[in-house]
C-alpha cells in the first residue's frame, strides 16, 4: 500500500470522509451497529461513508425544514414545531437517491471517479486540518482505499455518496473550518444556515471548479451534461428535501394503506384536524357562479352572428 | 393483421381507439404502463404513495413498483411531470377542458392577430369547433361549480377590473368557472365529509374531496365510467372497450397494458416509407412480440413520441422530429391569507383567466406536500440567499425566489389559508427546446429521452409574456385579499406539454400534415399532445388534443377504410350514457 499523499488526504478531509472515519473509529458501535463483517474496511470504512451521507443528507433536510434536532442546531436555524428530520424526510430521501433514481450506475460511478481523482489535485490551502491532521495514516488509507473500491469496481456507487461528497466539497470551499464542525461526519451539516445556502448556490450555479473536476473522470459522449445534471440536483435536492419532508412516509404502512398517527406534515400544515385517514369529501360546495351551470359555443366565434348576442 | 395499432394510453389514445371502435375497426391499444382495475383498493390518496416520481403508484414507470422508474435525462432545474398507465397522465390532470385561443389558428382575422405565436395550426378555429363539441358531449365536459378558493379567485379577477366570459370560446381577456371534464356535484356531494354519506347513488360526480392529483375514485362504488373525474381510465378507455355496447355495429378494442412499443416497424415502397406495425415487449417478462396493421396511431406523449420516432431510425429529413417543444413556462404565485381559502379541498382548480395574445391563469388548491413541493421549486434561488443572477421585483412582494425553510413553516402553517395562481405563459414555439436521445446509458426500452430547455433564452414574447400574466396573478391575489404575495419564479415544470411533433401547413417545420398524418412516413398518425401546432395561448391542452384526435380518427376511417366522416352528422354517445354504464357494470370493468 502506497502512502496517502497531501492532495489526497485533503480530499479525504474536504469530502467529510476522514472525518466521519474518525467518528466511527472513536464510536465503534456504529460499525458494530451496520452489522460489518471484513474487519478493516468494514468496520470503518463502509460505516464511515455510510454515516457521511447520512449526516450530509440530513444537514439538507433540515435545511429545507428545521425542527430541534440536532442538525436544525448545528446550523443555528432551529424551530420548536418538528421539521424534517422529525419527519424521517432524511431517511426518505437516502433511500430515493440510492434505492430508486435510476441514473445508471455507470454514469455514477464516472462521475464519482473523476470527482475523486480530480478534487484531491485542486490545491486549496487547507490550514484548519487540527486533529484530523494528525489521524493515522492507516485510516486515511482505509478511506482511501474505500472510495477507490467504489469507483473502480463494478459495485453501485450510490447516489447519496456521491452528492455528499459533492456538497462538502463545496462546504469547505465556503468555510474551510468546516470539516471540524458540530457534525463530524460531514462538512456541509456543519455549517450555519446562510453558509449552507451558499453552498447550494455553489452547486445550483454548477460552480466551474467543480464541473471540472466530474468532466475529469466523465466518458466522452457525457461532458456536456454534467453541468446540467448538477443544476438539476442542485434543484432536486431542495425541492424534494422539502417535497419529502412534508409527506406520510414516515408513518405509513404500505401494507394497510394506512398512517399509525398523523404525519408530522399534517400536523404542521393544520391539514383535516383530527383525520388520520385521506376525505372522501367536504362540505365545500357554495354553488355556480352568478348561478350558472352550463354554456355553450360563442355564435359570434362562428362568424354567424355578432360578436356579443344580446340575451 | 389489425386495422388499427394505437401507442399510448393516455389523453390522446384512447379516443382515437374509442373513435376507431365505434365504427367497426380492430384496434390494438398498447400501454407501456400498469392497468388499474380497483383504485378504490389500489390507490390510497396518500401524498408519497401515490406521487413519488420514483415508486408512487402514478409515476412514469413500470406497474412493478419495486422495479425502477423509467429515467429521462432533464439537463437544467426542470421536473417532468409525466404518468404511465392506462389514463396516462390525464390519471394526475385536473380535467380543465378550455378551448384554445382562436388567434393560433390558421385564418384568424382579429385585431390582435399579430400577438399571437407565427406557427399556426393548418385549419382554422371553426372547423374545429364541432369536434370541441363532440369531446365536450363524450367526456362529458360541464360548468365547474365553486368553492371557497374559486369564490376568493373570482373576486380577486372582478377587482383586476376583468369581466366575466359566459361561453366556450375566448374572445377577450376575462375570467370564468373552469369548463371542466368533472361531473357536477349531486346528491350528498359537496355538502358532507362523512365518507358514509358520499357512497354512489346517494352522492354523485364530484364530492370535493381535494385528491384530482392523487386519482379519482369518488364516489366510491360508482362505476367506473361514473367516477367524477373523466380521466380517460374513467371515460374514454370504458367506451372503447364496451363499443360493441353502445354503438351500433361497434367492435370492443383490445387494450394490453405492461406493453411497452419499442419499435415502429415499416417499410420502403417505391419512394415511400409506409408504417406496417410494432414491435413491442412485456414490461413483466420481456418476452417481445411483433404487430402488424394497415395504420399506426403514435400517442405516447410529447417526450415518448420522438423517443420512439428517433429509436425506431425514422427519417427526418427537415429535423424537426422532438423540437419546438412548448410547455407554458409556468410560473407559481402563493398568496397568503388572514382567512379560509379552502386550498385543499374540491376540485384542483376550478377557475380561471384568459389573456388573448399572453396566456393565462388559473388556481390551484394541493394537498401539503405538493404544497411544500410547489414553494421550494425556483430558478431565482433562495429569498435573501441568493437569487441565480435572477430575483424579480413586481407587484408581488419582494423578490422571486424559493421560500427558505424557516419561513416556509410559516406560510405553510395552515395549508387552507393559501391560494395559489398558476400563471401559464403562450409560448413560442422554438426549435431549441427538444427532446434528443441522450448519451446516458439506455434502459430495456433502448436510448432514453433527454428534454432540453433552454429557458433563460426564450423568445422576447413568451418572456414577455410570462412577466405579463405573473403581474396580473399578484394583483389578482391582492384584490381577494392576500396580506402577502409570493412569487417562485419556477424552472420549468413539464406538464403541459405540446407540440413536439406538430403539425403545420408549413413542410418546413411540421412533422404532421393537417390530417395528423406524418410527413414522411404514410399510415402513421400522431394523436397525443405531441401533435398540437403550438402552445394554444395558453388553456390546458388535452380537450384539444382529443378534438384533433377525434378529427384524427375520421381521417384514418375517410384514407384507408373508405368510410364517411360522422362529427356533425350523428349524435355523440356520452361516456355516462346508460348503456356504456350497463356494460361496464356487466363485464367487470
Ligand atoms: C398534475 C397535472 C395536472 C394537469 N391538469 C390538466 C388539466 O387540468 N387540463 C389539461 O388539459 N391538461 C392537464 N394536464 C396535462 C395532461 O395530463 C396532458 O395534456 C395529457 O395527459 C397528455 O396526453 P398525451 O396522450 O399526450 O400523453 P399522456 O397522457 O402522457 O399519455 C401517454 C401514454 O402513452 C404511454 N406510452 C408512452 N410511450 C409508449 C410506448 N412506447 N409504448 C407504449 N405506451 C407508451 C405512456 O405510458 C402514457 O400512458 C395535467 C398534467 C399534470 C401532470
Amino acid at each position: 500500500m502506497a502512502a496517502v499523499g497531501y492532495n489526497r488526504r485533503q480530499f479525504l478531509i474536504r469530502t467529510g470522509a476522514l472525518g466521519a472515519a474518525a467518528t466511527v473509529a472513536l464510536n465503534p458501535s456504529i460499525g458494530r451497529a451496520a452489522g460489518v463483517l471484513d474487519p478493516l474496511i468494514d468496520e470503518i470504512a463502509g460505516p464511515a461513508l455510510k454515516l457521511l451521507a447520512r449526516d450530509t443528507i440530513a444537514g439538507l433536510v433540515a435545511f429545507e425544514v428545521p425542527g430541534n434536532d440536532r442538525y436544525s442546531r448545528a446550523q443555528r436555524v432551529t424551530d420548536a414545531r418538528p421539521g424534517g428530520i422529525d419527519a424521517r424526510g432524511d431517511e426518505l430521501l437516502l433511500i430515493d437517491l440510492d434505492e430508486f433514481l435510476p441514473i445508471p450506475d455507470t454514469y455514477v460511478r464516472a462521475l464519482a471517479a473523476g470527482f475523486s481523482t480530480a478534487v484531491s489535485e485542486i490545491p486549496v490551502p487547507l490550514d484548519l486540518l487540527g486533529p484530523l491532521g494528525g489521524l493515522g495514516e492507516r485510516l486515511a488509507l482505509h478511506m482511501d482505499d474505500a472510495l477507490r473500491a467504489f469507483t473502480r469496481s463494478d459495485a453501485a456507487v450510490p447516489l447519496s455518496l456521491l452528492i455528499a461528497l459533492i456538497l462538502n466539497f463545496l462546504a469547505t470551499q465556503v468555510k474551510p473550518s468546516s470539516v471540524l464542525g458540530a457534525i463530524p461526519g460531514s462538512p456541509f451539516a456543519s455549517l450555519d444556515f446562510d453558509d449552507k445556502a451558499r453552498a447550494l448556490e455553489a452547486l445550483e450555479s454548477a460552480d466551474a471548479n467543480l464541473v471540472a473536476a466530474l468532466d475529469n473522470g466523465a466518458p466522452e459522449p457525457l461532458e456536456g451534461s454534467l453541468s446540467g445534471l448538477l443544476k438539476f440536483v442542485g434543484g432536486a435536492l431542495q425541492e424534494f428535501g422539502a417535497y419529502l419532508s412534508y409527506v406520510e412516509w414516515g408513518v405509513y404502512d404500505p401494507a394497510t394503506k394506512s398512517v399509525s398517527k398523523r404525519p408530522v406534515g399534517w400536523d404542521l400544515t393544520r391539514y383535516m384536524p383530527g383525520r388520520t385517514t385521506p376525505a372522501d369529501g367536504w362540505d365545500e360546495l357554495i354553488g355556480y357562479f352568478e348561478g350558472r351551470s352550463s354554456t355553450a359555443t360563442d355564435p359570434a366565434v362562428l362568424g354567424a352572428r355578432p360578436r356579443k348576442s344580446v340575451h | 393483421m389489425r386495422d388499427v395499432i394505437v401507442i399510448g394510453a393516455g389523453g390522446g389514445g384512447p379516443v382515437v381507439a374509442k373513435e376507431l371502435a365505434a365504427h367497426g375497426l380492430d384496434v390494438l391499444l398498447l400501454e407501456a404502463g400498469p392497468w388499474y382495475r380497483d383504485p378504490e383498493r389500489e390507490w390510497s390518496k396518500f401524498e408519497h404513495d401515490a406521487n413519488d416520481p420514483l415508486t408512487g403508484y402514478f409515476r412514469y414507470g413500470p406497474s412493478e413498483r419495486s422495479k425502477p422508474a423509467w429515467f429521462r435525462e432533464t439537463p437544467q432545474n426542470s421536473y417532468l411531470w409525466q404518468v404511465a398507465g392506462v389514463g396516462g397522465t390525464t390519471q394526475h390532470y385536473y380535467g380543465n377542458c378550455p378551448r384554445a385561443q382562436p388567434g393560433v389558428f390558421e385564418g384568424y382575422q382579429g385585431p390582435d392577430a399579430g400577438a399571437f405565436d407565427s406557427r399556426r395550426f393548418p385549419l382554422t378555429y371553426q372547423e374545429l369547433v364541432p369536434y370541441y363539441e363532440w369531446v365536450e358531449a363524450t367526456l362529458p365536459v360541464q360548468t365547474a361549480a365553486m368553492g371557497t378558493k374559486e369564490q376568493l379567485f373570482f373576486e380577486g379577477a372582478q377587482g383586476i377590473g376583468l369581466p366575466v366570459n359566459t361561453t366556450k370560446d375566448i374572445t377577450e381577456s376575462s375570467f370564468r368557472p373552469q369548463e371542466n371534464a368533472i361531473l357536477q356535484p349531486g346528491g350528498t356531494a359537496g355538502t358532507t365529509s362523512d365518507s358514509s354519506r358520499l357512497l354512489y347513488p346517494q352522492a354523485t360526480g364530484c364530492t370535493f374531496c381535494g385528491y384530482c392529483f392523487e386519482g379519482c375514485v369518488e364516489p366510491r362504488r360508482a362505476p367506473r365510467n361514473l367516477k367524477a373525474k373523466r380521466s380517460t381510465d374513467n371515460s374514454y378507455v370504458p367506451m372503447a372497450l364496451t363499443a360493441d355496447a353502445w354503438a351500433p355495429g361497434g367492435r370492443p378494442v383490445t387494450l394490453l397494458a405492461d406493453a411497452y412499443v419499442d419499435e415502429i416497424l415499416y417499410e420502403r415502397r417505391g419512394s415511400s416509407t409506409v408504417a406496417r406495425g410494432v414491435r413491442w415487449h412485456d414490461t413483466n417478462t420481456g418476452e417481445a412480440q411483433t404487430e402488424t396493421a394497415r395504420v399506426v396511431v403514435m400517442a405516447g406523449g410529447c417526450t415518448e413520441d420522438p423517443r420512439l420516432w428517433q429509436n425506431s431510425g425514422l427519417p427526418d429529413p427537415n429535423g424537426w422530429v422532438g423540437r419546438g417543444y412548448t410547455d407554458h413556462y409556468f410560473d407559481w404565485v402563493i398568496g397568503v391569507f388572514d382567512e379560509y381559502t379552502g386550498s385543499s379541498k374540491g376540485v384542483g382548480s376550478s377557475a380561471r383567466c384568459d389573456f388573448p395574445g399572453h396566456g393565462g391563469l388559473e388556481n390551484v388548491g394541493l394537498p401539503p406536500a405538493l404544497q411544500a413541493f410547489s414553494m421550494a421549486f425556483s430558478e431565482s434561488g433562495i429569498q435573501g440567499h441568493y437569487d441565480n443572477g435572477r430575483g424579480f421585483r413586481g407587484s408581488w412582494d419582494g423578490t422571486t425566489g424559493r421560500v427558505p425553510g424557516d419561513e416556509l413553516k410559516d406560510v405553510l402553517a395552515d395549508v387552507n389559508k393559501l391560494l395559489n395562481v398558476l400563471v401559464i405563459s403562450d409560448d413560442d414555439v422554438e426549435a431549441q427546446n427538444r427532446v434528443v436521445r441522450s448519451a446516458l446509458p439506455g434502459d430495456e426500452q433502448g436510448p432514453i429521452p433527454k428534454v432540453i430547455f433552454k429557458h433563460r433564452r426564450r423568445s422576447a414574447r413568451t418572456l414577455a409574456n410570462r412577466e405579463y400574466c405573473a403581474d396580473q396573478a399578484a394583483r389578482l391575489l391582492r384584490a381577494a385579499g392576500a396580506r402577502k404575495v409570493i412569487r417562485l419564479d419556477w424552472p420549468p415544470l413539464i406538464l403541459h406539454v405540446q407540440s413536439t411533433m406538430r403539425m403545420g401547413s408549413d413542410p418546413r417545420h411540421s412533422v404532421l400534415d393537417e390530417t395528423a398524418e406524418a410527413r414522411f412516413v404514410e399510415r402513421l398518425f400522431i394523436a397525443s399532445n405531441a401533435a398540437l401546432a403550438n402552445a394554444l395561448g395558453g388553456p390546458n391542452p388535452t380537450l384539444t388534443t382529443q378534438a384533433l384526435a377525434t378529427r384524427t380518427a375520421e381521417r384514418i376511417v375517410q384514407k384507408y377504410f373508405g368510410g364517411d366522416p360522422w362529427v356533425g352528422a350523428v349524435t355523440p354517445t356520452s361516456s355516462i350514457d346508460d348503456a356504456a354504464t350497463q356494460a361496464v357494470t356487466d363485464r367487470g370493468l
